[in-house]
């Protein structure tokens, strides 16, 4: 990981200080800061076109910042690049196209490993990987494009389990999977991060399957953030249109 | 058309189309792995051809020497239009537009500097000979076996091009690093969240492809004279065979540029030899219109 090691305040596995970002010139996020502690699923809702993209791509390092500082796991990882941040424990899955189509299974997996170099324990972890979902096993040497939305999910899930992140990054989960496959997945994510002590960062436009697993929430409003609160005060929450 | 005639036909096509497929795989790795439309893949082609003809005059080097000279000049020129020229305008998120703004302006120029530094004369591949005389680099033998006729260079370019595509083919399809290679190439957004270094894996192919340009300005140079523009019109059959064979898919670019060199060789019967060009293009204008994706290209999902 580049950069100083800093001391992270109230242990958190990362922080978000006042960042600004956007691209070329046309600014997308304005001050966003937020944080995440170790083991927590932290949840940023937002309407289209919010920034959640953004955020995540700039904590990931894919996007540059005009301002603002990131540290993750102790150390500022501001001037750092995907590369590294991979590397260092985190892991990014996008919205659209999260997996290799014109590959199989085991090959998506094993590029889900790339930044490891122990041959032996891409070959563990691909195995823990099919027993949590049995039908990568199955199919685990056909393409990946051919793949149910649901299954690509599965297995957009599973190239991310591959770096056994200190941090899952996953970007909309819910976007072209079945209400059904959204539930299952979802409630996969929080057995996930409570089993192996994993920290998870969702962002989100779908409020109800969000808030059913989140231990925290943010709300993401033109580029702004707009409110923090407790799991269970976004549980609670009757109305949620007039924050976006 | 008597049979004979066929069979020689299909002979020079096979050695025409597997230099096609050569160049196919020199434009086709860079291009399909960065989508950028790399039309100065003719300076590392020529640079070989110059480099290896100074060497051999300069340094008194055997042919096998000055080809290692030019094969490493063609490199090394791949990689400094890739890190001079191209990721400044990457690191910036420039258009492709933009890149190939740069590409066109260096492959222009290049032609001039080689004027500039070697003159305008046509060079031959010379070496100094045990009398210490500069002869001819290399003579081709001359086979007729019944009624076919086939040159010595022409097995060797056979064996060579064949030989380099399997390798090329090879290491995308059967190694880790190549697996990078596909990833960045069918989604690099996915190629980023796992962690490839996109610059490590475009400095990979660059010098693949550009080594391979060296060989191709290496067999013209050897067949026939180095000469400043000699590589513009190789190159264009290289995209030409990428697209004719299929984008995405490196056995099909191959496959495409063995296709294209048959088709040109047997038109000439009818058209006359100077007409192949205009087969080679009308070819790719055909299948642009009934295949857009080419001959063996998967369709975009």
């Amino acid at each position: 990981m580049d950069g100083t090691s800093v001391n992270s305040s109230d242990g958190n596995l990362l922080e978000v200080n006042d960042v600004t970002a956007g691209y070329s010139k046309r600014r997308v996020i304005t001050g966003v800061s937020m944080n995440v502690k170790p083991g927590e699923i932290v949840g940023v809702l937002g309407h289209n076109g919010a920034g959640k993209t953004t955020l995540l791509k700039c904590i990931f390092r894919m996007l540059s910042i005009e301002s603002g500082d990131i540290v993750f796991d102790g150390a500022s990882i501001t001037k750092s690049s995907s590369v590294k941040t991979v590397a260092s424990g985190m892991s990014f899955t996008p919205s659209e196209r999260p997996i290799f189509r014109d590959l199989t299974v085991e090959q998506n997996l094993e590029l889900g490993a790339h930044s490891v170099r122990d041959r032996q324990a891409i070959k563990d972890r691909m195995g823990e990987v099919m027993e949590l979902f049995p039908i990568l096993g199955e199919r685990r040497t056909q393409l990946a494009g051919r793949f149910s939305g649901g299954q690509q999910r599965q297995l957009s899930v599973g190239m991310a389990l591959m770096v056994q992140p200190k941090l899952m990054m996953l970007d909309e989960p819910s976007l072209g999977i079945s209400p059904t496959v959204v539930t299952k997945t979802f409630a996969t994510i929080r057995e996930l991060a409570a089993e192996k002590g994993m920290s998870v960062l969702i962002v989100e436009q779908n409020v109800k399957a969000m808030t059913t697993i989140a231990d925290r929430v943010y709300v993401l409003r033109h580029g702004e953030m707009v409110l923090e609160e407790s799991g269970d005060a976004a549980r609670e929450r009757s109305e949620w249109w007039h924050l976006f | 058309m008597n049979f004979e005639l066929l069979a020689q036909l299909t002979i020079t096509g096979i050695v025409l189309g597997s230099f096609y497929a050569l160049m196919g795989m020199s434009f086709g790795i860079v291009y399909q792995t960065s989508k950028i439309f790399h039309l100065a893949n003719a300076i590392p082609f020529a640079a070989a051809g110059f480099a290896a003809v100074w060497s051999a005059e300069t340094f008194h080097l055997p042919m096998f020497g000055a080809f290692i000279v030019g094969l490493v000049a063609a490199v090394i020129v791949g990689l400094l239009i890739l890190v001079l020229g191209y990721f400044p305008l990457i690191n910036r998120n420039a258009t492709l537009l933009s890149l190939f703004l740069v590409s066109l302006g260096v492959t222009v120029a290049f032609p001039n500097l080689l004027q500039i530094v070697f003159g305008t004369q046509n060079k031959t591949l010379q070496v100094y000979g045990a009398d210490g005389t500069l002869n001819r680099a290399f003579e081709t033998q001359v086979y007729n076996v019944g009624f076919l006729t086939i040159t010595q260079l022409d097995i060797v370019k056979i064996i060579v091009c064949w030989l380099v595509v399997l390798c090329v083919v090879l290491f995308v399809n059967k190694t880790r690093f190549g697996r990078s290679i596909t990833a960045l190439r069918t989604n690099p957004t996915m190629a980023a969240a796992v962690g490839i270094n996109s610059k490590v894996v475009y400095i990979v192919v660059f010098a693949i492809g550009s080594l391979i340009a060296g060989m191709g300005g290496l067999f013209v140079t050897t067949e026939f004279v180095a000469y400043p523009t000699m590589a513009l019109q190789w190159t264009l059959i290289g995209f030409i065979a990428v697209f004719f064979g299929g984008i995405g898919s490196l056995p099909g670019t191959a496959l495409g540029g063995l296709l294209l060199g048959l088709l040109s060789s047997w038109s000439s019967v009818w058209l006359g030899v100077q007409f192949a060009p205009v087969v080679v293009f009308g070819a790719l204008f055909i299948i642009l219109l009934v295949r857009p994706q080419g001959l063996f290209g998967k369709a975009a999902a």
